[in-house]
């Protein structure tokens, strides 16, 4: 039996299974939609939508959760909040809050993130996120679609479309920002109908074997960015209407191959 | 308050929230709709039952679900059958891109007379759906068929097969077409398929300024498998193009052959 939500803002504080019984609204910019301060939930957003609809200076998370295990979120819409859904680990390279599962969510017209999911092994899958950007709560920010800190994040079968900033500012569809050893960027599609002011469809930033392939990258200044000292593997992507196809400063070193092989 | 079910025909979904149908249903009206949805952010979970036009004849105008200038609606888990449109999301906005962020999956459209599934509006996505045997509109002569129509940018169709598309009389069977305003359109792992070969007939035809993927689908038997007519740009490759008559029809001089098409 799941508990039933009903009205929002909602703090989860015990473990089980929850399920969102209406369409919510938050209007004053600073409350979270729903946060959970439990491990081992699983909230089943039941088709309907979370909404912040307080603007582009909004500071609102659709759902929220900090150092939590093992939190799945299913089948709903988070709409117009500053993170769609925030998953924080604050612990040493986010590797000890995680085994989150985020599927079948759309994240529609946040403001600086559709998704981030941080922690040890998570998995980001099958979600639509469109309209990511034009957050004016921090200044100069970049805009992602879907980002993880952690290691062994599985990040598959998401599009992300729409992620946008201004001139000089940078949006990146997919990051993997940091601490990202043994993750995997798979057979998503990042796509814009005009090119952000900056950034790249895929980015993977800090040390560790990640595996980005088989995605589609559409209109971005830069398909695929890969920081130093990054290394792993990039394969079968296909990267269209790029300026730059692959930024590569990865600084690989014995053992650590940076693959790059039939890429479009 | 419980997800909300639809147990008759017609019927106008006027405010947010989720739905299921609760019950196959069938509705032999010959216009307007089977379910009208007024509102954004809307989720119809068909639950694996059915929303049915059978008995309305092969000259109805009935669109199963219809949802005109909406943002946030997702169709899901269930089958639609027999109408002029399966699902029609309609954008009126000048270059389709005022309304959308739609979703349709999980979703089986059959036998639909004119459309399987019309969606306009920017960021659409449509996947692990089947659209099948639309073909037979008799209220005009020579009848289009079409089984994904899209208008509108940063659209993705995937994972989805669309079957058994043939117009009437000369009417062009087109088994997903993105004909205008589909700026950065991307159509990936989809197979597109007939059983013969119907004259003029295009398996994914782009059309229209703005960038296209097109790539891993399966496209067969139809008289031109893959289409980028002369003002498209995109991409294609590793799709598999067999039995059609011309495989890929590249009249753009921006499209670009990334290689591993058959």
């Amino acid at each position: 039996m799941a508990t039933s939500i009903t009205t929002i803002p909602y703090t989860i504080t015990t473990s089980g299974r929850y399920r969102l019984d209406t369409s919510a609204t938050l209007t004053d910019g600073v409350s979270y939609g729903i946060t959970i301060n439990a491990d081992d939930v699983y909230l089943d957003l039941n088709g309907y939508t979370l909404r912040d609809t307080y603007g582009t200076g909004t500071s609102s998370r659709g759902v929220y959760a900090v150092n939590r295990r093992n939190i799945t979120v299913e089948n709903g819409t988070l709409k117009g909040f500053l993170y769609g859904l925030n998953f924080e680990d604050t612990t040493a390279n986010a590797a000890t809050h995680g085994g989150h599962l985020v599927r079948n969510v759309k994240a529609i017209n946040c403001t600086f993130r559709g998704l981030r999911v941080d922690g040890p092994s998570c998995r980001i899958e099958d979600n639509h996120i469109h309209l990511t950007g034009g957050t004016t709560f921090f200044s100069g920010a970049f805009a992602v679609g879907i980002e993880s800190l952690g290691p062994g994040a599985m990040i598959t079968g998401n599009s992300i479309s729409e992620t946008q900033v201004g001139a000089g500012l940078e949006a990146l569809g997919v990051s993997l920002s940091s601490y990202s050893d043994g993750s995997v960027v798979k057979e998503n599609v990042s796509f814009n109908r005009t090119p952000p002011g900056g950034g790249y469809g895929l980015w993977f930033g800090g040390a560790g074997d990640a595996v980005i392939e088989f995605n589609l990258v559409m209109t971005w200044p830069n398909g695929i960015g890969i920081s130093s000292p990054t290394f792993g593997s990039y394969r079968g992507n296909n990267f269209f209407n790029c300026t730059t196809a692959v930024v590569d400063n990865s600084a690989n070193t014995v053992g650590q191959t940076s693959y790059s092989a039939d890429n479009a | 308050m419980p997800v909300t079910l639809i147990e008759s025909l017609p019927y106008t979904i006027s405010a947010s929230g989720s739905y299921k149908l609760g019950a196959n249903l069938t509705t032999t009206a010959t216009s307007g709709a089977a379910i009208t949805v007024s509102a954004d952010d809307v989720t119809i979970d068909l639950d694996g039952r059915w929303l049915s036009n059978a008995g309305a004849g092969l000259s109805s105008t009935c669109v199963g679900i219809l949802a005109a200038n909406r943002q946030n609606v997702t169709v899901k888990n269930g089958g639609i059958t027999k109408f002029y449109k399966g699902i029609s999301a309609t954008d009126s906005s000048s270059l389709k891109s005022d309304y959308g962020s739609h979703w349709l999956r999980d979703l089986m459209i059959r036998d639909c007379l004119y459309m399987g599934v019309e969606l306009q509006g920017s960021g659409n996505r449509v996947e692990n759906s089947q659209i099948s045997g639309t073909q037979g509109y008799a209220g005009a002569a020579n009848s289009l068929a079409t089984g994904i129509d899209v208008q509108g940018p940063t659209t993705v169709l995937m994972r989805t097969l669309v079957r058994d598309t043939y117009g009437t009389g000369t009417g062009i069977a087109t088994g997903i077409s993105m004909p205008t305003h589909c700026e950065g359109g991307v159509i990936v792992d989809c197979a597109v398929s007939n059983q013969y070969v119907q004259a003029n007939s295009r398996g994914i035809y782009v059309d229209g300024t703005g960038e296209y993927i097109v790539e891993d689908n399966v496209v067969a038997l139809f008289s031109t498998g893959i289409t980028f007519t002369a003002g498209a740009s995109g991409s294609y490759r590793n799709n598999n193009v067999i039995s059609c008559t011309t495989e890929i029809l590249d009249d753009s001089a921006t499209a670009t052959d990334d290689g591993g098409n058959v």
